[in-house]
């Protein structure tokens, strides 16, 4: 709203004195005088650039002004150039103390007046220009906050009905093609949302330093092979071959998330394929050392000059059409975030070579122990299974409902107190609990809920939560408060169906219910043959079962026992697949890990002893 | 084509190496299918165009890539959209599973307690339905 001229407020008792400052500025100013202080307060709070304050006057020093004006919030930024007669370094000194920029002696010399007062109009000018920067910062960095809680949560919800609702009315009969196709695209379109929404959000992650790094054992060798196999053809469009040589041998496995590895190998061979010319051979070299793996991605072009400096900054790019810039820039996120190191050397006799090294991975049970706390428990009586599912939300509430379908009884509430006051009626066997819920959220919810029931004591129920910020601290509040499982929205409806046909206490297999061993299995006759071999695989998987639980890779040890029943009820040995059943459950409820070796051994025994005999196939 | 060159072809996801080479040597062992195997989700991606088959029968919890996300990265591609997948599970029960209850990502889930007999029955109609819908759409 400031006029284009800048403000200059001269302030000197004596009038004729202003007269001559007003002449030596000229017109490029709007000029405003004051002969008395409280005047010169006055108009200086009403916005000024620039001031030019005589030092001696007779109620007032102009020391003791700027000192004035520089305790005011409205005027303390406004340049002060003292002008005085006296020109005396003391006063000089005191002069810059009580805050002003510059000094000007008496008799005034109008060229100086004009240098002076415009030099310092343009620093004022800058340093505005610098604030506004630095508010613009300040604003872009709330608004990527706000862009972040955004997707997670504003945007995860309604993708949840966007995703869902087309797959239960793929179920409708007597849908016409066109509709199937309809539905299978607003559907495909849900999931691409999704998909971005979690891209940008690792990214974002990545860049602000909380992306929560959960190293599992990654293979580099079969990496590279797979990214060269996904990327053959756009190699093959351009011509491109890729050359794998240091595949073969000892596996090169690191500490590293899956997925981010095949992120950032995929960036560096797309950009390497992309600066490579027609006939050109892309290479990715393998070595495994002591403590690092490290990987290299060669291309026989070097990066032009220009560009070498910013390889790796966001929006660095060669100018090629379609890149984002963001190439390297990605890759070198994710080899930081997994711990690594990554560089770039290049030059016109050697080409350009991308190396990452990321922490060579130990002991194959030592990484993996992180327990996933999930209640796998059932009831034989599944008729009577009620679920409770709260929920502010409409649409979830009936997509949720859907998924459930006729597995279970289903009743709704809005809100935590709502699902507090349904608990006694409906007594469901689950809760489903949506974490931001008005009146009472999810997981003050479930903490009250498993007060109640303690002091009644029911069984206890299964208590689901679902959370639309997937974030490591709603977790915890969840399983704090008592949850059994945490569900990320938008929630599949496997994932919910598994949680909810898993309700109910289990039954409370003693090594006293081991399975018969003199009992004799009967398998189908064509499996016959296969049988040894099968049994076999199953002792050693329920060995390594037994040494996972030794070093309480309890993770690890669950996806054996689940392995374990899979196989075994596959194959007919029901009893042995109940057991290993009984040990998964075990495992995902928490048991102590020397209370599920017993059964760990009964079973590992079973399998030792087990006889069979062919039975004619059932129809 | 002839009947002989239209074997249907299957193809056997599972991480457990052991199981998948006996469901192979099982499914082989009839003549009836041509029947493929990998031990990763992954590899159906990226293998998908050598592989084409004509029914996926894929475990469930499989590290790396699950069968949920197999069946909903298949539903993104063109050629992997009508491809019929059947997911064994042990999350269900044989009742559960006969009563058609559990779904991933809109394909049925068989109980793997579901005797083989049966288990062909479902790959049949799994095949059949997939034809029929080919037929009707005209691709």
């Amino acid at each position: 709203m400031r006029p284009a001229r800048p403000r200059v407020l001269i302030v000197d008792d004596q009038a004729p004195n202003i007269d001559v400052l007003a002449e030596a500025l000229g017109e490029g100013y709007e000029l405003f005088a004051a002969t008395s202080a409280d005047r010169a307060i006055e108009l200086a709070a009403s916005g000024m650039d620039l001031i030019l304050l005589d030092v001696v006057m007779p109620e007032q020093n102009g020391f003791d002004l700027c000192r004035a004006l520089k305790a005011r919030e409205k005027t303390r930024a406004i340049p002060v150039i003292f002008v005085t007669a006296l020109g005396e370094v003391e006063d000089e000194a005191r002069g810059f103390e009580a805050g002003g920029v510059d000094y000007i002696t008496k008799p005034i010399s109008p060229p100086t007046v004009r240098a002076r007062v415009r030099t310092h109009l343009e620093l004022r000018g800058a340093h505005k220009r610098l604030e506004k920067e630095a508010e613009v910062l300040a604003e872009n960095l709330r608004l990527k906050e706000h862009v972040e809680r955004l997707s997670r949560h504003d945007l995860k919800t309604p993708l949840t009905s966007v995703i869902s609702i087309p797959q239960i009315l793929l179920e409708t009969p007597g849908l016409t093609h066109e509709q199937t196709a309809m539905l299978r695209s607003v559907e495909a379109a849900g999931y691409r949302i999704l998909d971005m929404v979690n891209r940008s959000l690792d990214l974002f992650r990545m860049e602000s330093g909380t992306y929560e790094f959960h190293p599992a054992r990654v293979d580099l060798g079969e990496l590279a092979e797979r990214v060269a196999g996904d990327l053959n053809p756009l190699a093959r469009e351009r011509e491109v071959v890729f050359d794998l040589p240091s595949l073969r041998g000892e596996p090169a496995t690191v500490k590293a998330e899956e997925l981010l590895s095949y992120s950032m190998l995929a960036n560096l061979v797309k950009n390497a394929v992309e600066a490579t010319p027609r006939g050109g051979v892309v290479r990715i070299e393998i070595e495994t050392h002591d403590a690092v793996v490290r990987m290299a991605v060669r291309n026989p072009l070097a990066v032009p000059l220009a560009l070498r400096e910013a390889f790796f900054r966001k929006y660095a790019s060669s100018g090629k059409k379609s890149g984002s810039g963001l190439g390297a820039y990605s890759a070198r996120l994710m080899a930081e975030t997994q711990r690594g190191r990554i560089e770039m050397s290049t030059s016109d006799e050697l080409g350009t070579v991308v190396t990452v090294s990321l922490e060579r991975a130990g002991n194959p049970s030592s990484t993996d122990s992180q327990a996933r706390p999930q209640a796998q428990t059932r009831v034989a009586d599944r008729a009577g299974r009620r679920v409770l599912i709260a929920d502010d939300d409409e649409p979830t509430r009936f997509v949720l409902a859907r998924f459930i379908g006729e597995t279970a009884a289903v009743a709704f509430a809005a809100d935590g107190e709502q699902a507090l006051h349904q608990i006694e009626g409906f007594d469901p066997a689950v809760v489903v609990l949506d974490a931001e819920m008005p009146v009472l959220d999810g997981p003050s919810t479930a903490t009250r809920l498993r007060a109640i029931d303690q002091a009644s004591g029911r069984p206890r129920r299964l208590i689901v939560g679902l959370s639309a910020h997937d974030d490591a601290a709603m977790r915890a509040a969840f399983l704090d408060a008592g949850c059994d499982v945490v569900l990320a929205k938008p929630v599949t409806r496997a994932a919910l169906l598994e949680a909810v046909l898993a309700c109910g206490p289990a039954p409370e297999p003693t090594p006293g219910d081991a399975p018969d061993a003199s009992e004799v299995v009967g398998v189908e006759a064509d499996l016959l043959p296969m049988i040894p071999a099968f049994l076999q695989s199953r002792r050693e998987q329920a060995k390594d079962l037994a040494a996972a639980l030794d070093d309480e890779a309890l993770e690890r040890a669950r996806a054996l026992a689940h392995k374990l029943r899979g196989g075994l009820e596959m194959c007919g040995f029901m009893k042995a697949g109940a057991l290993s059943r009984t040990i998964e459950d075990h495992l995902s409820s928490g048991r102590p890990a020397r209370e599920i070796a017993g059964q760990v051994r009964v079973l590992r025994d079973y399998l030792d002893h087990v006889r069979y005999e062919p039975r004619p196939a059932s129809s | 084509m002839t009947e002989e060159t239209l074997r249907p072809r299957i193809l056997l996801v599972d991480d457990d190496a052991e199981l998948l080479d006996l469901m192979q040597s099982r499914l082989l062992a009839l003549g009836r299918f041509e029947v493929m195997a990998v031990s990763r989700a992954r590899d159906v991606l990226t293998r998908f165009a050598e592989l084409r088959p004509d029914l996926i029968v894929s475990d469930i919890d499989m590290p790396g890539m699950d069968g949920g996300s197999l069946a909903a990265a298949l539903r993104e591609r063109e050629a992997g959209r009508r491809i019929p997948i059947l997911f064994l599970s042990s999350m269900i029960s044989l009742e559960e599973s006969e009563a058609g209850h559990g779904q991933v990502g809109g394909w049925p889930m068989v109980s793997k307690k579901t005797p083989f007999a049966k288990l062909l029955l479902a790959i049949e109609q799994s095949l059949e339905s997939a034809a029929e819908t080919t037929n009707r759409s005209g691709a």
